[in-house]
């Protein structure tokens, strides 16, 4: 049923994950499930690589985390964008514009 | 801001680690539970919907790791992980680790030591002012780097030369002071005013020397060390202004200089209990070009090179070669060197040839710390396994090994800067003047940055090549496999080999050294002296009122010369010494065998033309009779000179052989007559030679003799320059005696009767002074023996250790070779063939080795090629025999092995 994952490109996953966190706060597996969402499931994060990207995230300062109640009233560590991460979320949106025309610009020529 | 995130990131990181990893663990586990409700809901059975949480996280173990190497500081806290932890496994390995340490603990301790006295003699610089610019300038052709010259040419390059921001002239001198306690004969150097003021040393108290108290008929003042002021005059403070007698002469004291004034430096380290003196010139000085007593030091500009400074002196000399064609010769000219590495010429090749045989020592250390390592990794195969499956990465893994090493680098360090302060306590204990500065020598903070550098290089060659091993094997297959095909060809057996194999090189490098040496010393012990050591005792004689070399002055009034010491004091007393019940024999002689007494000079054969480039120059002392017998010294023609040759008797010589060979050739040198510089030295009388005396050795035992004459005391004309050279300054007396007897003080009993106003010095028997001649061969034998004893120490061990561990670990292979029908003493075989392939193998590497270096110590070697046979064959065999002794002990255990027991134990 599933279209087959693709391997996240270096950087995208940053990219994503901040865009995930645009309508609100979620903890780790909701943010896993919004990008296979978003993406109509053609990127399934794995925790191997989720965990380590957010708390290197949160190191940078673009995210932020505290302790809340899940909907299941389960104790569990919620993401939430902070300004900065506002800020590079623009700066990588506005890469990934570049790359993307320029791939398809080179994958246009003959 | 983004800054100020990270840096709060990394203390949370470190200081609350505990909370960091809870946080962590909570956050895994709620996830791994969402996903297990996730799966419920979608009708998963409870264990299937846990499984495949699972499986979609990935190990729980795996991810915590992973986001830790995310965290910032995360590297500082695995290190820090990795220390305790290397700690807690050397802790469970005592013995191992007790060798590990104590082996890098002696490379590092002597390298720090050597490396610590190198740093004080060599590299720092002196205490003075501009010390890197202090510059000695010499006559082109001395006798050797610190030849003196004149006034005249003082004057010259001081007037003319501009690469000087100043330029001083000073005198090596002795001064006897007058104290309470009775006179001292101390060293008494003289100086201009302007070497004081460019040396930039405070006085203590008073001041230095003034322009005026450097010119001529300037006042007599004098400055005094702190050492003698402390000594002699109990430290008073009110000393400056008075009057105090030096040489018979009233001098008023202008200041005290400090400790820290050792100059003139190569006087050490009798300078620190010195008195200075003003050099106010005299007309001999003014006059004469060739009165050659001081040596001129000056201060390069800023930006000056030395090239510069000697292009100009080069000029300067064409200039006075000019001016003064009759009184300087063809080739004069000057040569500046830095002063500080004039100094330490004579020890630095000394140095760095130990400091590379110490680098020796300690790459062997090394190596045998890599082989205990790369031994014990093989016993930890499966320590390694579980740790790769929970998680660890290999680099990981290297990273422990390599921080094993840094541990014990870290401790061998520790004790090595201990043993090292030691080793320096020792080297103050060496007789003074053994290294020049050698009371300089402390440990200082560059110690730290250098033990720091030697810690990393042993960390790195001990525990990498280790630590690649590792990484290279197959880890999971250490989980189910014990270690069960180690033998002499897997790569870790390979290795050890080839490190144990590298160490016999560098140890047959340092027996070879050793070797060399110690036939050098026992050449230099049974070298020809020219004369017997037994039974004599020399000491040195001074005049209450002597008045130096330095003002020393040709009188022309010949009519009204006074009558001669040598009949005055020295006749009287050399009789009385000669009716000391038990002495044999009693001579007077300025310049003794082997005493710092070096009194040159020019002569001319009478009826050979006079060659100016070529003139015949020899060392002159003055002599009385008995000499010759009193040293058992060979007359090998004519006679020798003695007491019957008087003021009054027309004036002879002896010559010795080397002056016979070199200046008469094939001539007779009996009756031939000889000028001792005439009008200029006030010897005008041509002096008829009577007598060939064989060489003596006079500088360096091995070394090749000057051309020596030997004037009668008594003929030395009280008018000429000579006399107060070679009499009124300072002379030696050389005594034989019969039995045993306590020289000094018959000695001072005989003089104080008939001589009381000499001051006797440095009482030393024969044998004394020739040992203290070779004693820089003994020593530098001793060190290189110590350090080869070190190396020959660690080969053992190594080669034991590779073969036990060789060993034990084939102790299934050997099980099965013996139930297959190999006999123990087949067995035993197989391991001591191995031992003697790795000796051999390096043996043949070291002996290629040391061919190859031998030409860096044949200048250390006396009568000796650096490719002694013998000493190559005695360093084969004995390393051959050391090693197969190391290798007994494992093969007897390889043959002692039970099959049955072998085989079973798996």
């Amino acid at each position: 049923m599933d279209p087959e994952p693709t391997t996240l490109l270096q950087g995208t996953l940053d990219l994503l994950i901040l865009k995930s966190l645009v309508a609100g706060e979620l903890h780790g597996l909701g943010i896993s499930r919004r990008i296979k969402q978003i993406t109509s499931g053609t990127f399934v994060v794995k925790p191997g690589s989720l965990f380590p990207a957010l708390h290197r995230m949160e190191e940078e300062g673009w995210i932020s985390s505290f302790w809340g109640d899940s909907e299941n009233n389960r104790r569990a560590k919620y993401y939430r964008l902070t300004k900065p991460g506002r800020k590079q979320l623009e700066v990588e949106t506005k890469r990934w514009g570049r790359i993307s025309w320029a791939i398809g610009q080179a994958l246009e020529t003959t | 801001m983004p800054l100020f995130t990270k840096v709060r990131s990394l203390l949370r990181n470190l200081f609350s680690w505990r909370r960091v990893e809870k946080d962590l663990y909570e956050e895994v586990h709620s996830h791994l539970e969402m996903l297990t409700e996730e799966n419920l809901r979608a009708g998963m059975g409870r264990n299937e919907a846990e499984r495949a949480a699972r499986i979609e996280l990935g190990g729980i173990e795996q991810v915590k790791e992973e986001v830790r190497e995310q965290r910032i500081g995360n590297w500082i806290h695995s290190v820090l992980c990795d220390c305790r932890f290397a700690l807690r496994q050397l802790r469970k390995a005592p013995g191992f680790t007790a060798i590990a340490v104590l082996t890098l603990a002696l490379g590092i301790g002597a390298n720090a030591a050597l490396f610590a006295v190198v740093e004080s003699v060599v590299l720092r610089a002196l205490p003075y002012t501009h010390a890197d610019r202090l510059t000695f300038i010499a006559p082109k052709g001395g006798r050797d780097q610190f030849s003196s010259t004149s006034w005249l040419n003082y004057r010259d390059i001081r007037d003319q030369a501009r690469s000087f921001t100043q330029l001083g002239l000073y005198a090596h001198d002795v001064a006897v002071v007058e104290t309470e306690e009775g006179a001292v004969s101390v060293s008494g150097p003289r100086v201009t005013p302007s070497v004081l003021s460019m040396l930039g040393v405070q006085p203590l108290l008073g001041r230095t020397f003034t322009e005026a108290e450097g010119q001529s008929g300037g006042a007599p003042v004098v400055l005094l060390s702190e050492g003698l002021w402390r000594e002699s005059f109990h430290g008073d403070r009110g000393i400056v202004g008075q009057v105090v007698k030096v040489g018979g002469i009233g001098r008023t004291v202008v200041g005290v200089m400090p400790y820290a004034m050792g100059f003139p430096e190569e006087d050490a380290p009798d300078v620190h209990k010195a008195v200075w003196m003003p050099i106010q010139p005299t007309p001999e000085m003014l006059k004469e070009r060739g009165y050659s007593m001081f040596s001129i030091v000056g201060q390069l500009q800023e930006r000056v090179g030395l090239k510069q400074a000697q292009a100009e002196l080069d000029a300067i000399a064409q200039r006075i070669a000019h001016d003064n064609a009759d009184a300087v010769t063809p080739g004069f000219g000057f040569r500046a060197t830095a002063y500080q590495e004039l100094l330490t010429a004579p020890v630095r090749p000394v140095f760095f040839g130990l400091l590379g045989a110490l680098a020796l020592v300690l790459l062997i250390a090394c190596a045998n710390v890599a082989n205990l390592l790369i031994a014990r990794s093989l016993g930890r195969q499966q320590e390694f396994a579980v740790r790769a499956a929970l998680g660890a990465g290999r680099a990981r893994l290297m990273r422990q090994l390599i921080a094993e090493g840094a541990v014990l680098s870290v401790l061998g360090s520790g004790i090595g800067v201990l043993l090292a302060k030691l080793a320096l306590e020792g080297v103050h204990k060496l007789p003074e003047g053994t290294i020049p500065r050698g009371d300089s020598i402390t440990m200082h903070w560059t110690l730290i940055v250098v033990v720091a550098a030697i810690a990393t290089v042993t960390t790195v060659f001990s525990s990498l090549l280790p630590a690649i091993l590792v990484a290279r094997t197959d880890l999971p297959a250490g989980l189910h496999s014990a270690t069960k095909s180690i033998g002499a060809h897997s790569v870790r057996g390979r290795v050890a080999g080839f490190l144990v194999a590298t160490e016999v090189a560098l140890s047959t490098v340092l027996l070879i050294g050793t070797g060399l040496l110690f036939r050098t010393l026992w050449n230099l012990e049974h070298a020809p002296l020219g004369f017997a050591a037994t039974r004599v005792t020399t000491f040195s004689a001074m005049s209450e009122d002597a008045t130096g070399f330095t003002g020393m002055a040709v009188s022309e009034d010949r009519l009204d010369a006074p009558t001669s010491v040598a009949s005055l004091v020295y006749a009287p007393v050399l009789e009385r010494v000669r009716h000391v019940p038990g002495v044999e024999s009693a001579a007077l002689i300025t310049a003794p065998p082997l005493s710092d007494m070096d009194l040159h000079s020019d002569f001319e054969i009478v009826g050979q033309g006079k060659d100016l480039a070529n003139r015949p120059s020899a060392r002159v002392t003055a002599v009385s009779g008995d000499y010759a017998s009193t040293l058992g010294a060979p007359l090998l023609r004519g006679r020798m000179v003695n007491d019957d040759d008087t003021a009054s008797a027309p004036p002879v010589v002896a010559v010795n052989e080397s002056l016979a060979k070199k200046y008469f050739g094939n001539m007779d040198p009996l009756q031939q007559q000889i000028i001792l510089g005439g009008k200029e030295t006030g010897m005008e009388e041509a002096l008829t030679v009577v007598g060939v005396l064989g060489d003596q050795v006079d500088s360096k035992v091995g070394g090749i003799p000057d051309p020596m004459i030997f004037i009668p005391y008594q003929q030395v004309p009280t008018t000429s320059l000579f006399y107060q050279a070679l009499l009124t300054t300072m002379v030696n007396f050389v005594v034989k005696t019969r039995g045993d007897l306590a020289v000094a003080s018959a000695m001072r009993t005989a003089f104080h009767e008939a001589a009381p106003s000499l001051a006797l010095d440095n009482f030393k028997t024969m044998q004394q002074v020739v040992d203290e001649n070779i004693f820089s061969q003994r020593m530098g034998l001793y060190l290189t023996g110590t350090f080869a004893g070190l190396a020959v120490l660690m080969v053992v061990a190594g080669l034991y250790g590779v073969l036990a561990q060789l060993v034990s670990y084939r102790r299934h292979e050997i099980g099965i070779r013996m139930a297959l029908g190999a006999t123990r003493q087949s067995v035993a075989q197989m391991i001591l063939r191995h031992g003697a392939v790795l000796i051999a193998a390096g043996l043949g590497a070291g002996i290629l080795l040391a061919l190859a270096m031998g030409q860096l110590v044949s200048s250390f070697l006396y009568a000796l090629r650096p490719t002694d046979f013998w000493t190559y064959i005695g360093v084969a065999i004995s390393l051959l025999a050391v090693g197969l002794l190391a290798s007994v002990l494992p093969a007897r255990r390889a043959a002692s092995i039970e099959p049955m027991q072998a085989l079973r134990e798996e």
